[in-house]
């Protein structure tokens, strides 16, 4: 295999050309430096153990049958209407078949198939069940994606144990920096999300949430106190401002680790959040430099600093011609990473409110809604009204859910319009009473109670946030 | 970002966390044996004390209360099985509504297995009633416990108490004319199958009694304690109450109300439509209904979940008790049987699902975000 080392291609840049393609190209250079691959390893192990936890609770908790078996209608994805959950025994069986595959990519076990596989069975549930998202889900699916086009097997695997590839301790900077652009994003936009009104001088949710939880050992009676909430909501915004970079510091990097761990492990005992913080502990070791699992290991002893500076050996990774293609993939995946949770900010009004660019947009833990919708049919000829039960066809969660978001209210009435349609009701509208209360604000109407929300949408067919 | 900044977001962060460990509780709690009256002492009511008060002052009395009504009509049910007069079957018939009207109240427990009890299955398989008075089975308290819901509880004693003359097919909204009707229910227990009509009565109802003082036991602090698990449960016992709350008042403002209306105005009505129909006490069961939830609500006469409410927003707290009054009014208000006022008076039955359906609303969305019970977080993890 041709190999491209960093010679190569700094041999290229020539005087004439621009200072930007210089610039791109010392970037480009840089990116392509090999580095230990001691810590991809881990994150791999980290993330794989981690993903096999989740698939586990997800069969003992039940959750395929409440999420995925049990409703008779999905809320869907635009351009994924199409996906449906398998047969009972096929929806279990995939479940569990992803926590094998999620300890094949722990184990480095025929890891090119498990990641992929992986990647695609996890996208596919969150396809199923639109109402289902999270946003720690979309974030596995993002890190499955990379891991499973990223070599993350080629140090610490069973496949480079058997010599399925070619044992190699190194990888490209690029790849390191692409995780932890995706770790940075999620950290970042959470932190500019909680620069709100209701977060910094209301302290909500938190305020509520914490109240929630008052009876809690030790911590409980003060997290009822205004000034715990307030205290939280402005040092949990900088905390997400701040962790990445003071984490990629060598100075503060202990003292922001352990913080990262008092931080998340008490996120976890306080809030029902699933995987999320211990996803984020492992994913924040991405950020150490990437040799630390060997200086670990030694203990102390010289040879991790030894695997860092032995550092500067090009590796068999990326051919010349693979490389417009890998830069150009890199950049499109990193601009619609910036572009997505962007959405929210170039909105009018307040996307919680609205829930439009809510999701994909780690805007995580800044909303308490609670929400009230019932649907009517009504009949313009006759100016005919009546309800439209919902009971039977969505399960509890998912009618909770809905009546938070304008975009799945607006599903379900075109649901309960075909419904209409076909019992003979052709000239049939579907209206909505729905009303929201964000972040303890009084409850206010959100969606105008005159428009057919199975039909054209008047642009303010979302009431304006209070 | 400079290294100064992170160590002081690191500090700070540990500081709260330890700081705040630290703290001493604050005196701000009330003790659970002691429920506070004045209004100061009411403005500082604490999660814990509105859960205790609720357990000791509304969840226990009620199930009492459903266990000694239940009890009563078992006595008076013995009574008519060895002396069947038209004063005593009126003794029964009284007995009966009492303990309906009692179980009202006491659904709102949470985590009270009533589906499994055996007591409110609607409606009643009439096949599986006769069935159970054919041949010569003693009703023996064996025989009794292996009989299903639809053959036992309170709709199969309503079946067997009252007449089931109007319970026939409907047809464009009238009862459909050429079917024969049942007997009414003084001929059945008095004529020639009438005591071991009446001997099952008595066997249903002892079944009722024997079934509420199990679920009774189950949550006296000197039985299964349950009550002490709900009190002590902090925000799970009070998101399980306010889903209860929730879950059963929107049945009971659908099924009870709404529906009501719309099936006369559709003219689908059928008998299996209203619950409670041959007794014609469905009105009494809707204002049962919103007693039981605001008794649950509120604690009685004690201290409850609005009184918490009210160190969080006071405003609120005025605002549900006041939607708490206006729904029980309008359902007290409510002349007859919903299925019989919905045919010549609607205005009452609206009134009531107007007033419930704003109570709803709130619960749902102001009472639900202000308490953070979290149904954000409802079958899955969040975030």
């Amino acid at each position: 295999m041709e190999t491209e080392s960093l010679t190569f291609q700094r041999g290229c840049a020539r005087p004439h050309e621009s200072a930007v393609a210089v610039a791109g190209l010392r970037t480009w250079a840089s990116a392509n430096q090999p580095i230990p691959a001691a810590s991809l390893a881990v994150f791999r192990i980290l993330f794989g153990l981690l993903m096999a936890w989740a698939m586990v609770r997800v069969l003992v908790k039940g959750w395929v049958d409440t999420v995925f078996l049990a409703p008779a209608f999905h809320f869907s994805y635009p351009g994924f209407e199409w996906v449906r959950p398998l047969p009972a025994g096929l929806m279990h069986a995939l479940v569990a078949g992803l926590a094998v595959c999620a300890l094949g990519v722990a184990a480095g076990f025929f890891y090119r198939a498990c990641a992929v596989l992986f990647f695609l069975g996890f996208a596919y549930l969150e396809l199923i069940e639109r109402a289902n998202y999270l946003n720690h889900y979309w974030l596995v699916t993002l890190l499955a994606g990379l891991m499973a086009v990223l070599p993350l097997h080629r140090e610490w695997s069973w496949d480079a144990a058997q010599g399925r590839v070619s044992w190699d301790a190194f990888a490209l900077a690029w790849m390191l920096w692409l995780l932890r652009f995706q770790i940075g994003v999620v950290y970042v936009f959470a932190g500019l999300a909680k620069l709100n009104a209701d977060w910094l001088f209301r302290a909500e949710p938190l305020r509520t949430w914490l109240a929630a939880r008052a009876e809690v050992s030790l911590l409980g009676p003060t997290l009822g106190e205004p000034w715990m909430a307030f205290a939280m909501s402005w040092t949990g915004a900088a905390y997400d401002l701040g962790i990445v970079f003071a984490l990629l510091s060598a100075r503060t990097r202990p003292l922001a680790y352990a913080t990262v761990v008092v931080f998340h492990v008490a996120t976890a005992l306080l809030f029902p959040i699933g995987l999320f913080p211990w996803l984020m502990i492992a994913a924040t070791t991405l950020c150490f430099p990437p040799a630390w699992p060997k200086r670990v290991l030694s203990l102390g002893s010289r040879r991790g600093e030894e695997a860092d500076s032995a550092a500067v050996q090009p590796i068999p990774l990326l051919t010349s011609a693979a490389t417009p293609w890998v830069v150009a993939a890199i950049t499109l995946y990193c601009a619609v990473q910036i572009a997505l949770p962007l959405r929210p900010f170039l909105a009018s009004e307040n996307s919680a409110w609205t829930g439009q660019g809510f999701n994909f947009s780690w805007r995580v833990m800044i909303a308490e809604r609670s929400g009230y919708v019932e649907f009517f049919a009504f009949e313009p000829a006759t100016q005919r009204r009546w309800r439209l039960p919902t009971r039977g066809v969505l399960m509890p969660w998912q009618e909770r859910l809905m009546a938070q978001e304008p975009e799945l209210i607006r599903q379900f009435a075109k649901y309960l319009a075909k419904g209409l349609r076909q019992a003979g009701h052709a000239g049939v509208e579907v209206r909505a009473d729905a009303f929201l209360a964000l972040n303890g604000h009084p409850h206010q109407r959100l969606l105008r109670s005159d428009v057919n929300l199975a039909g054209p949408l008047p642009a303010d067919w979302i009431r304006p946030a209070p | 970002m400079n290294n100064f900044v992170s160590l002081r977001l690191t500090v700070g962060l540990l500081a709260v966390v330890v700081f705040g460990g630290c703290q001493k509780r604050q005196t701000t709690k009330t003790e659970a044996g002691a429920m506070p009256s004045t209004p100061s002492a009411r403005a500082r009511v604490t999660k814990q004390v509105a859960l205790a008060a609720i357990g000791t002052n509304v969840i226990l009395p009620a199930l009492s209360a459903f266990t000694e009504r239940s009890a009563t009509l078992a006595v008076a049910a013995a009574q008519f099985r060895t002396n069947a007069t038209p004063e005593t079957l009126k003794r029964v018939r009284d007995d009966w509504s009492a303990a309906y009207l009692a179980w009202s109240e006491v659904q709102w427990i949470p985590d009270l297995p009533y589906y499994n009890l055996g007591v409110y299955l609607w409606p009643p398989r009439p096949a599986s009633i006769e069935g159970a008075l054919q041949g010569s089975t003693s009703y023996d308290a064996a025989y009794m416990e292996q009989l299903g819901a639809a053959a036992t509880g309170l709709f199969a004693l309503e079946y067997l108490l009252f007449d089931q003359t109007s319970m026939v097919r409907h047809k464009q909204g009238q009862p459909v004319l050429g079917i024969p009707r049942p007997p009414p229910a003084w001929d059945l227990l008095n004529g020639a199958d009438g005591p071991r009509r009446r001997a099952y009565l008595r066997a249903v109802a002892e079944l009722l009694t024997r079934r509420a003082r199990e679920v009774e036991d189950a949550w006296k602090p000197s039985g299964g304690n349950s009550v002490g698990k709900f009190m002590a449960g902090g925000q799970d016992s009070l998101d399980k109450l306010i889903n209860r709350l929730l879950e059963n008042s929107e049945r009971a403002l659908q099924e009870g109300l709404t529906q009501q209306i719309e099936l006369r105005e559709f003219k689908t009505f059928q008998p299996e439509d209203a619950r409670a129909m041959s007794s014609g006490s469905s009105h009494r069961a809707v204002a049962a209904v919103m007693r039981g939830v605001k008794r649950h609500y509120n604690g009685g006469d004690g201290v409850g979940v609005n009184d918490y409410l009210r160190t969080l927003d006071p405003a609120l707290a005025d605002k549900m008790q006041a939607h708490f009054e206006a729904t029980l009014k309008a359902a007290e208000a409510i002349p007859a049987a919903v299925e019989e006022t919905v045919k010549t008076n609607r205005a009452p039955v609206q009134a009531t699902i107007d007033a419930c359906r704003k109570l709803e609303i709130a619960l749902k969305t102001d009472v639900v975000s202000k308490l953070g019970v979290t149904l954000t977080f409802v079958s899955t993890d969040g975030d």
